[in-house]
């Protein structure tokens, strides 16, 4: 499990990160979330609604509403010029961090 | 039929709770539902499980709206707003802070309310502990609830005659034919005269069966309740007596003497009878020795049956089989047609609603306790409306504190607390206000109200139960409209500037003043209407001169027999006028008797009131003569064979030249003389016919009446006189004219609690208007200002400011008068001869309540209207 903490932090980034690929919807998201994480990041489905507003607030995203194929409203977030280059700067600080957690602590603990 | 499109609507509709969701908001959360939902039934669940899981896995409109709190709100009170807020200590701080930072930047405000509050709750503390008093008698019997008194009632000229003895048999009888009665006692009462060794002392000795001790809960301290009364010359007698009579000694087996009867050994000592209970006694003896032959005669109804029934008892049971007891043990009564039936009254119901003949002690009165309650409310209406008023009327200085509250964050329920917390401590505060005064007038009220109520009685756990919820009712009952009205404050508008909103509380503060003042003119009303009637009472001649009369009552049968030469020797003093034995003494106290007059046939028997006189009764008592002649010693026919009507019998016989017609009511005799009119009852009872008879074995009460202002000296011979004919008696005497207020005692005491009453309520209000005005003259500082400026003198702009609150006080009394009216015309229809109501008294009223008004708005406005100009409008 991941920690609420780190849930927090890691939350915008992935965001990002999804919507890099191409405009999605709340629903899916979560979706591909919990498949890129093997299930380790089981987002709860009301947390994600304020995160996104509050992304779309700071200029980080856009959303529209579309029409779905069913006749169902769906709001599709984009990622902005400004959600890229936070993308860019939150992949660089993940990294050093990464990169510190290997050196100071390699080989990696066995997980149990 | 599970419907999912309702079952979505549902939870959309219960998400519009959470303020902060925008409506786009909500619809992508929808979207997401069902996407969910969609989901569900593809893997192939129902619709109504698919709904179930999606709204677990997505959420409740709490658990969305908390999420949506957290990422989104710093919280202050660490609770999301739609959330009833916890009860915050350092809020609670803030609130007492303000409420005492109120207080005392408000000082007289404050003080009206607490003090109003205050003597509102005093009268209602007051009367707490007089109901509480009341409504305790008789209840310490453990088996209150299972005793009745057996009580005969009869029919009579279509008027249920009940009276509370009844004969001896009956209670041995009851046992025998009612199983469900369990136990049955007779108690009757005497005056005796208790001897031991040197002391001597004129007490009333009370004799029951044994069975008493298990009917009714007095405790024995010494001795066997069981075997206490068995003897027949046993005696119980209660702490008080012991130490009175043995001081410290042991008094099982000693011997007290009843003086002309026996010697009686006492067997117990009880506890003292409670205050509460309807008969208290020194001295039990056993009824059998007592009763004598009366054991066995149905037709002498002296004595008491109390009964105790079994559990489940039904008086409905005992009603439905007595006509064939009746006919059985009495049947004698049935065959003379006499309608005569037994009543069982509760034990617990006796002091409260009992006033019937032969009652033990004079009881309680239900009426009283309603009248009490009334006044007590009343009062406390009064302050509660002032508190209203003065949180209504300056509400502008709370508007802005509940404004920025309310922005940072309270909501409505609790600017609702807060205010209610506040007149609730107000309420507290008055509370220990009320309590100390309650405890400072205790005394006056026990004068008040003939009760000897402790300050104990105080502190009772019931008492305290009762101060707590008075406590709170008020406090809810001051505070709700206020907290209503500011908490539904809009804080914008509040927060606006200095343009408040015009609030439109000023009609209901308008309403509440005329209702006080209503309450109080209502007061007055009653008080003066109650004093013109005991004015009437005192001043309409009563057909007989009561002022100076000394009355004695001749309870000696020494005197008795010597009467005639006790008058003669009263005679030789010069200070006594003249003296007249009689049966004459106010109130009910003539005797009721079927009679005959001339050319009536032999079996009709019409009833009427006759006294038993002597030689000098009129002449003593001053009553006038209209026709015929004064009994006479000259005329020895004249004892026992002559009578004297008062004129309303002359009228009601049907005599017509009554002078020498025949006449009996003991002896046969001839009418010799007919009387004015004299009132031998209260003001209550009409004047009914009534005849005077000599018959010196009828004599009760000797009336001497002295001359004026030598009263002290007299009564002194008096004493002498008495001493020297009957030595074994104490002397006892009364003034005639005191006798007859007596008669008055229930409607003087209703007139000192409505005098009381009409005190604190206006008392309270005029505080209120008080306050009232000074608000009022505050907020119109400005508009005086530029009205002095402009000219105005300051007698215009004094009636200016009084003007309204006069209007008020005046339909106020439109209000009261017809309320007031009706209240009392129904207490005077109580009385057979009444005062008329003038319009006067109204008038009065009237002037009364407006002029306490004017003084009171008076200073206000005049202050107002002095003030300088210049100091109200500096600042503008």
């Amino acid at each position: 499990m991941i920690s609420k903490a780190l849930m927090a932090a890691s939350t915008k980034p992935i965001i990002l990160s999804i919507l890099l690929e191409g405009e999605d919807y709340g629903y899916n998201i979560i979706q591909r979330v919990k498949e890129a994480s093997g299930g380790s990041l089981d987002w709860s489905d009301g947390m994600l609604y304020p995160v996104l507003q509050r992304m779309e607030k700071e200029g980080l995203i856009n959303s529209k509403w579309i029409i779905s194929d069913e006749g169902r409203h769906r709001k599709y977030y984009t990622i902005t010029d400004k959600g890229l280059k936070e993308l860019e700067s939150e992949m660089i600080q993940w990294r050093s961090v990464y990169e510190a957690l290997t050196r100071l602590c390699s080989p990696l603990p066995a997980a149990d | 039929m599970f419907d999912l499109e309702k079952a979505i609507r549902d939870w959309r509709k219960n998400l519009r709770r959470i303020e902060s969701f925008e409506d786009g908001y909500i619809a992508e959360l929808e979207s997401h539902l069902q996407d969910e939902i969609d989901r569900l039934i593809r893997v192939g669940l129902s619709d109504e499980e698919a709904f179930k899981k999606a709204v677990a896995i997505v959420g409740t409109a709490e658990s969305i709206g908390l999420e949506y709190y957290k990422t989104n709100v710093r919280p202050l009170a660490g609770l999301p707003s739609w959330k009833a807020s916890r009860f915050s200590l350092a809020l609670l701080r803030n609130y007492v802070k303000t409420a005492v930072r109120k207080a005392r930047y408000q000082k007289a405000y404050s003080f009206i309310n607490v003090a109003g509050l205050a003597v509102g709750m005093t009268c209602c503390l007051l009367l707490l502990l007089w109901i509480q008093d009341e409504l305790s008698y008789d209840r310490f019997h453990v088996n209150a609830g299972r005793i009745y008194r057996a009580e005969h009632a009869m029919l009579r000229e279509g008027k249920d005659f009940r009276v509370a003895s009844t004969s001896a048999p009956l209670a041995p009888a009851l046992i025998a034919e009612f199983p469900e009665i369990e136990k049955a006692v007779r108690i009757g009462d005497n005056g005796f005269w208790v001897v031991y060794r040197n002391s001597r002392f004129m007490e009333r000795i009370f004799f029951a069966d044994p069975d008493v001790f298990d009917v009714f809960s007095f405790p024995l301290i010494k001795g066997n309740p069981k075997s206490a009364l068995q003897d027949p010359n046993s005696l119980v007698i209660s702490e008080e007596m012991s130490l009175k009579y043995f001081d410290k000694e042991d008094p099982i087996g000693k011997t007290l003497t009843l003086k002309e009867w026996k010697d009686f050994k006492v067997t117990g000592v009880f506890k003292n009878i409670p205050r509460n209970s309807h008969f208290r006694f020194d001295f039990l003896a056993p009824f059998s020795t007592y009763a004598g032959r009366n054991l066995n005669r149905w037709g002498i109804y002296n004595y008491y049956t109390y009964v105790l029934t079994g559990k489940g008892f039904e008086p409905k049971s005992f009603d439905a089989k007595q006509a064939v007891f009746v006919q059985k043990y009495q049947g004698n009564m049935i065959q003379r047609g006499i309608n005569f039936r037994y009543v069982l009254q509760p034990l617990t119901r006796i002091h409260l609603y009992s006033h019937i003949h032969n009652e033990l002690e004079s009881n309680g009165d239900i009426g009283r306790i309603m009248i009490f309650s009334a006044v007590a409310l009343f009062i406390l209406l009064i302050a509660c409306f002032n508190y209203i008023n003065f949180a209504t009327a300056s509400y502008a200085a709370r508007t802005r504190e509940v404004g920025i509250r309310k922005v940072i964050g309270a909501n409505k329920k609790q600017i609702i607390g807060q205010f209610l917390g506040e007149s609730l401590l107000i309420s507290l505060l008055a509370m220990i206000s009320a309590d100390l005064l309650a405890a400072l007038l205790l005394p006056a009220f026990n004068t008040l109200s003939a009760k000897s109520m402790t300050m104990n009685a105080l502190f009772e756990a019931r008492m305290i139960a009762g101060m707590i919820a008075l406590m709170l009712l008020t406090g809810l009952l001051a505070g709700s409209y206020p907290a209503a009205f500011l908490s539904s404050v809009r804080s914008a508008a509040a927060l606006h500037g200095p343009g408040l909103p015009r609030l439109k509380a000023s009609a209901l503060r308008n309403s509440l003043v005329i209702a006080q003042f209503a309450i109080s003119i209502g007061f007055i009303i009653a008080t003066l209407i109650i004093a013109s009637q005991m004015n009437y009472i005192r001043n309409t001649n009563l057909g007989l001169d009561k002022e100076h009369v000394i009355v004695i009552p001749l309870r000696d049968e020494n005197v008795l027999k010597q009467i005639e030469a006790l008058k003669n020797e009263l005679s030789g003093n010069t200070a006594v006028v003249r003296a007249s034995a009689s049966s004459f003494f106010p109130g009910k106290h003539t005797w009721n008797q079927n009679y005959w007059r001339e050319g009536m046939s032999e079996n009709e028997y019409p009833m009427i009131r006759w006294m038993a006189v002597d030689h000098d009764f009129l002449r003593t008592l001053d009553i006038q003569l209209v026709a015929g002649r004064d009994f006479s010693r000259n005329y020895p026919s004249d004892t026992g064979g002559s009578y004297i009507l008062n004129e309303t019998a002359v009228k009601e016989t049907g005599l017509e030249s009554p002078i020498g017609k025949q006449f009996k009511i003991i002896e046969k005799g001839t009418v010799i003389g007919v009387i004015k009119d004299f009132h031998f009852d209260s003001f209550h009872q009409k004047i009914e016919p009534l005849a005077l008879y000599i018959y010196p074995s009828g004599f009760e009460y000797l009336s001497v009446r002295i001359r004026p202002g030598r009263t002290a000296q007299v009564l002194g011979f008096l004493k002498q006189k008495w001493d020297d004919f009957a030595p074994d008696r104490i002397f006892e005497y009364s003034f005639l004219d005191e006798d007859i207020d007596e008669l008055y005692k229930a409607d003087i005491r209703l007139n000192k609690i409505f005098t009381s009453a009409a005190g604190a309520s206006i008392l309270v209000a005029s505080l209120g208007l008080f306050g009232l005005a000074a608000l009022t003259a505050r907020r119109r500082t400005k508009e005086i200002g530029i009205r002095k400026v402009l000219g105005a003198s300051i007698a215009g702009i004094t009636i200016q400011l009084s003007k309204e609150f006069l209007a008020m006080v005046l339909l106020a009394n439109l209000i009261a008068w017809p309320l007031a009216y009706y209240a009392m015309e129904k207490w005077l229809q109580g009385f057979a001869y009444r005062t008329t109501v003038g319009m006067g008294t109204f008038v009065l009223s009237a002037l009364v309540a407006a002029l306490i008004a004017f003084l009171t708005v008076s200073y206000q406005s005049i202050k107002t209207a002095l003030a300088n100009p210049v100091e109200s409008l500096r600042y503008e």
